[in-house]
C-alpha cells in the first residue's frame, strides 16, 4: 500500500508553513492554521 | 429598460437612535439624492413602521419609482417586510434593495461618527448601483403531487406512514426486508416503561397493512429518484418473494415440508428456520417468502415440495423482480441504523468466547417469543447464568475502533436489561461496567434508581480484557474501578456487550440515489441542526428516526411525526411558491462542457455533453447557490437576482473613492452575513474599512469579482462563507475552497501576493470572531502599500480578460 503523502500548507494570514498527512478519504476538510486559526490556508504545490 | 427610465427612491431609516446615534442620516440622505437616477431621497424615523412603509408607497406612486432602496437594518430581518411593502404599491418585490447601515455600520462604529457616515454613504451607493440593474422577477408556482414516499419500515417509517395516511395523503411505504417492524420488532421490552415491544408495535404494523391509503412494498428497494420537490419520480424494485402475498394464508405447510435449514437472523442465529419462512410470527404482510439464496431450486426434480403442498397455489418459484414507478410530492427517509459488530474488539473476546454475547442477542434470549422462550441461558451449556456482566460503550465514544459519538440508547437499554434479569432471576448478580451513565430522558433517572435499588452493581470503568476459563467456559473481567483506582477482577458466567449504533451500511447507496449528504459520523445531514432538524438540505425530503442520529423509540416516533408535519405543509398546500433566485442558462453561450452539472449540489442541471444540446436547469430543483454561474467559463450560466453585473456594480461603487482604504468582503447570506449581523447586535466594534457584498453562497463568488476588486485598487479581498460541512447548499462551499486555491496559484504566478485574498469560514454564531477578523484584516490592509496596489493594477490591465483561462 502506498503511504499517504503529506500536504504542504501555508497560512496566508500569519505565514505559518506546516504539513499534514493527506486524507485517505475523499472528504473535503476545513483547513485551519494551527497557529492563528485562520482558514486562509493555501495548499502549496508539491516540491 | 433603458437607463433613462430608471427612477430610484432611497429611504434612509434612523431606526430611532440605533442608526442616527452614530450615523449622520441627513448627510446620507443628501448624498443619496445626488446619485444618478435617484429621484427622491427620504429620511424616516422608523421605516419598518406603518408610517414609514406608507411613505415608501406614497413616493412610489407620486414619483413613479421603479426601484426602491431602503437603507436600514439587515435584509435578513426586514427584506420580506419591504418586499411586501413595495408589492402593495404594485412594484415587483425584486426591485427593492436593502442597504444594511445598522448591523454593518452604525452598531459596529459607535465611536467614529464621521467614518460611520462615510461608510453608510458607500453602502447606500453600492445598493443604488445594484438597484439600477435589478430586474423584475416573476413569482412561480409549482404543483405538488399529493403522495408521499416513506423509505424504511421500522418504527419511524411506520409512524410516518400512518400519520401521513391518516392526514389523507396516499403513502408508498418501501421496506427492503420481507416484513416491516425493523429493530424494534426484535426487542423484548422497551425503556423506561418496560412494556412489551412487539405488543405496542404489532398493532401499528397491522394498521399499516390494512390502511387504505398506504401502499406497502416489502422486499423492495428504491432504485432511482429523479425530479424535485413536489414532483419526484420514484422507481422501486420489488424483489421476487416467490409467494403471492395476497393469496398466502400463512398456513405454514411450505415451511413444514421445506428440507433446507438455515440460521434464523431474526433470532440472532440462536434458532433456525427453513428456506420457506415467515420472518417472525407478527410479520406484516403476514405472508411466507422463499429464501432463494438457500432454496434447493425451482427444478421439480431437485425439490419443489413447497409448491406441491401449497393448497392456495400461491408459490411461484419462477417469479421475477418487478420494477414499478410512481410520482410523489415528498419523501421521508427512515432507513434506520445498523448495530455495531464488536468482532474487531478482540479484548472482549466476542469472536472467541461463546458466552460473550451482544445486547441484540440478549434481547432474543430474554424474550418470550425468542428461541429459548424467555429462558436466559448461556450459549455454551444452556445453563442459566448466575453472574452477568454488561460492558458499556462497545463501539461508541472511541476514536480508535468504533465510533466517536455516544450511541444514545445503550445506557438505558442496559438498565432495562438489568431489571429484566432481576425480574426473571431475582437471585442473579448483575454488574454494569461503564464510563458514564447517561439517563437524561423522562423517567430514565427513575429507572436507573430502580436498577440500583434492585442490587445491580455499577462499576465505573471499562474492562481492559475478558478471558475465559477453558474448562468451565466462565469469564474473567479485568477492570480498573475508577472510583477507588484499583484493578479488580470479576468472575462472570456471561458477558453482554452493550454495542452501539452506527449508520446503515446501505445509506451510502441511498445517498447516491437521492440527493442527501452524510455528516462526518456517517448519519444524514439536516438542513439545519437546530431549526430544520428533520429537513434534508434538498427541499421536499425529510428524515425520521435513527437515519439522522442514534435515537430511542420515543425520539424516533416524535421525529417521524415532525417529518410528517413538515411534509404535510407541502402536500396540503398543493402548490409551492418558487423563489426567484435560480440559475438560468443562455444556450447561445453554453458549450455543453458539463462543469455546471458537476458542481451543482442539487443535481438540478443536466447536460448532454456528447449531444451538445446545452445545459438544462430544473428550476424547481435549483436552490440558487450560484456555484454553476461562478464556475461557468462561458458566462452562459446566470443566477437571477445575483447576476454578475449586479455584483460587479456593487464592487465598482464601493471602490469609486479611496479604494486603497477599502477591503472588499464577500459574505454568504446564511452564515458569514449572519455573523456580521451578530457582531452588530452585540455592538462589537471593528474598523470601518470593510465594504460588504452579500451573496447567497460563497460558491457564487466568481473569480472575475475578485479580479475586478484588485483591478479597481482594492488592497485586500475577503471571501467568507459557512464552515465546511455547514453549507446551506449541501457542499457548494467546497467549490469556494477550490476556487480560492486556484486564485492563490494564479495570483502567485502573476506576481501578486496571494495573501491579499483571504478566506474565512464564519458561522452565524461567530460574531466575536467576525469582529476579530475585521480587525486583523485592517492590520493586513495597512501593510499593502500604494505602490503594490498600482503594480497590481498594471499587471491585471496587461493580463486582459480572464474568462478563457484554464479551470
Amino acid at each position: 500500500m502506498v503511504p499517504p503523502m503529506d500536504e504542504h500548507l501555508k497560512c496566508l494570514h500569519c505565514g505559518h508553513e506546516y504539513k499534514v498527512p493527506e486524507s485517505t478519504k475523499k472528504d473535503v476538510r476545513e483547513r485551519v492554521c494551527p497557529k492563528c486559526k485562520s482558514n486562509s490556508v493555501r495548499q502549496l504545490p508539491p516540491r | 429598460m433603458t437607463q433613462e427610465e430608471l427612477r430610484i427612491g432611497v429611504f434612509v431609516c434612523e431606526c430611532g437612535m440605533n442608526i442616527a446615534g452614530s450615523v449622520d442620516c441627513e448627510e446620507v440622505r443628501k448624498s443619496a439624492e445626488k446619485l444618478p437616477h435617484v429621484v427622491v431621497s427620504v429620511r424616516n424615523k422608523y421605516t419598518c413602521a406603518d408610517p414609514g412603509q406608507e411613505e415608501i408607497k406614497r413616493n412610489i406612486r407620486e414619483h413613479k419609482l421603479n426601484r426602491v432602496v431602503v437603507a436600514s437594518c439587515t435584509p435578513r430581518m426586514h427584506e420580506p417586510t419591504f418586499r411586501n411593502c413595495v408589492a402593495e404599491a404594485n412594484l415587483n418585490p425584486y426591485l427593492m434593495e436593502m442597504a444594511n447601515i445598522r448591523e454593518q455600520c452604525s452598531w459596529v462604529h459607535l465611536h467614529n461618527r464621521e467614518a460611520a457616515t462615510r461608510k453608510a454613504k458607500d453602502i447606500v451607493k453600492m445598493a443604488v448601483a445594484r438597484a439600477r440593474l435589478l430586474q423584475p422577477q416573476p413569482e412561480t408556482t409549482i404543483p405538488v403531487t399529493d403522495a408521499a414516499l416513506v423509505i424504511g419500515g421500522g418504527v419511524a417509517g411506520i409512524q410516518a406512514a400512518l400519520d401521513l395516511a391518516d392526514a389523507g395523503h396516499p403513502v408508498y411505504l418501501v421496506e427492503k426486508q420481507p416484513s416491516i417492524g425493523g429493530i424494534m420488532a426484535q426487542l423484548d421490552k422497551t425503556f423506561p416503561t418496560m412494556d412489551c415491544s412487539i405488543c405496542v408495535l404489532g398493532p401499528k404494523m397491522m394498521d399499516v397493512g390494512r390502511h387504505p391509503r398506504i401502499k406497502l412494498m416489502t422486499f423492495s428497494e428504491v432504485e432511482k429518484i429523479s425530479g424535485y420537490v413536489g414532483n419526484f419520480k420514484v422507481q422501486v424494485r420489488q424483489k421476487a418473494r416467490y409467494v403471492d402475498e395476497s393469496l398466502c394464508n400463512n398456513c405454514g405447510r411450505c415451511a413444514e415440508v421445506c428440507p433446507v435449514v438455515v440460521p434464523d437472523a431474526f433470532q440472532q442465529g440462536f434458532a433456525s428456520r427453513k428456506a420457506a419462512y415467515i420472518p417472525f410470527p407478527q410479520a406484516v404482510p403476514s405472508s411466507y417468502a422463499i429464501d432463494m439464496a438457500n432454496c434447493l431450486g425451482n427444478n421439480p426434480v431437485t425439490c419443489d415440495k413447497c409448491v406441491e403442498v401449497c393448497e392456495k397455489e400461491c408459490i411461484n418459484l419462477n417469479m421475477e423482480d418487478k420494477v414499478v414507478e410512481f410520482p410523489v410530492g415528498t419523501i421521508i427517509v427512515a432507513t434506520g441504523m445498523d448495530i455495531y459488530d464488536p468482532t474487531a474488539l478482540d479484548e472482549y473476546g466476542y469472536a472467541r468466547f461463546e458466552n460473550v454475547i451482544t445486547t441484540p442477542e440478549f434481547e432474543r434470549l430474554i424474550c418470550g417469543g425468542g428461541p429459548t422462550e424467555g429462558q436466559l441461558v448461556r450459549p455454551s451449556d444452556h445453563q442459566i447464568p448466575k453472574r452477568i456482566g454488561f460492558i458499556q460503550c462497545v463501539g461508541s465514544r472511541t476514536e480508535n475502533r468504533g465510533n466517536p459519538y455516544c450511541s444514545n440508547v445503550c445506557c438505558m437499554n442496559t438498565i432495562k436489561d438489568s431489571l429484566l434479569i432481576h425480574e426473571h432471576y431475582p437471585e442473579s448478580e448483575v454488574y454494569v461496567f461503564y464510563m458514564d451513565i447517561r439517563a437524561y430522558g423522562k423517567g430514565f433517572e427513575d429507572l436507573y434508581r430502580r436498577s440500583k435499588e434492585a442490587g445491580v452493581h455499577y462499576i465505573r470503568g471499562l474492562p481492559g480484557e475478558v478471558s475465559e476459563d477453558p474448562l468451565t467456559r466462565n469469564l474473567k473481567v479485568r477492570v480498573e474501578n475508577t472510583t477507588n483506582c484499583r484493578v479488580e477482577e470479576y468472575d462472570l458466567d456471561t458477558v453482554v456487550l452493550s454495542v452501539g449504533l452506527q449508520p446503515s451500511a446501505d445509506l451510502k447507496k441511498l445517498t447516491g440515489i437521492i440527493n442527501i449528504s452524510q455528516t462526518a459520523d456517517g448519519f444524514v445531514m439536516e438542513a439545519h441542526p437546530k431549526l430544520k432538524p428533520v429537513d434534508a438540505p434538498t427541499p421536499g425530503i425529510f428524515f425520521a428516526g435513527s437515519v439522522e442520529a442514534p435515537k430511542d423509540i420515543k425520539d424516533s416516533v416524535t421525529q417521524a411525526s415532525a417529518a410528517v408535519a413538515r411534509s404535510s405543509i407541502l402536500l396540503n398546500a398543493g402548490t409551492i411558491r418558487g423563489d426567484a433566485v435560480r440559475a438560468v442558462v443562455d444556450l447561445a453561450k453554453c458549450n455543453s462542457c458539463g462543469v455546471c452539472a458537476r458542481v451543482c449540489p442539487f443535481s438540478a442541471i443536466e447536460v448532454d455533453i456528447k449531444g451538445k444540446t446545452g445545459a438544462q436547469v430544473t428550476t424547481a430543483a435549483c436552490a440558487g447557490c450560484g456555484a454553476c454561474a461562478a464556475e461557468c467559463r462561458f458566462n452562459a450560466m446566470t443566477v437571477q437576482h445575483f447576476r454578475d453585473e449586479q455584483i460587479l456594480a456593487q464592487i465598482e461603487a464601493a471602490l469609486e473613492e479611496d479604494p486603497e482604504q477599502k477591503i472588499i468582503t464577500f459574505l454568504c447570506n446564511w452564515c458569514s452575513y449572519a455573523a456580521s449581523d451578530m457582531a452588530g447586535v452585540s455592538r462589537l466594534q471593528y474598523p470601518p474599512n470593510n465594504r460588504f457584498v452579500r451573496v447567497m453562497c460563497s460558491a457564487r463568488v466568481d473569480e472575475e469579482f475578485i479580479w475586478q476588486a484588485f483591478q479597481l485598487g482594492a488592497p485586500l479581498v475577503l471571501l467568507s462563507g459557512c464552515h465546511i460541512g455547514d453549507c446551506h447548499y449541501i457542499g457548494a462551499n467546497h467549490w469556494t475552497m477550490r476556487r480560492a486555491d486556484r486564485m492563490w496559484n494564479r495570483l502567485d504566478k502573476l506576481g501578486i501576493r496571494p495573501e491579499r485574498l483571504q478566506l474565512e469560514w464564519i458561522s452565524a454564531a461567530e460574531g466575536p470572531r467576525f469582529g476579530q477578523i475585521m480587525r486583523d484584516l485592517e492590520e493586513m490592509r495597512r501593510r499593502v502599500t500604494p505602490e503594490e496596489i498600482e503594480d497590481t493594477k498594471k499587471i491585471l490591465a496587461a493580463r486582459g480578460p480572464t474568462q478563457d483561462e484554464e479551470q
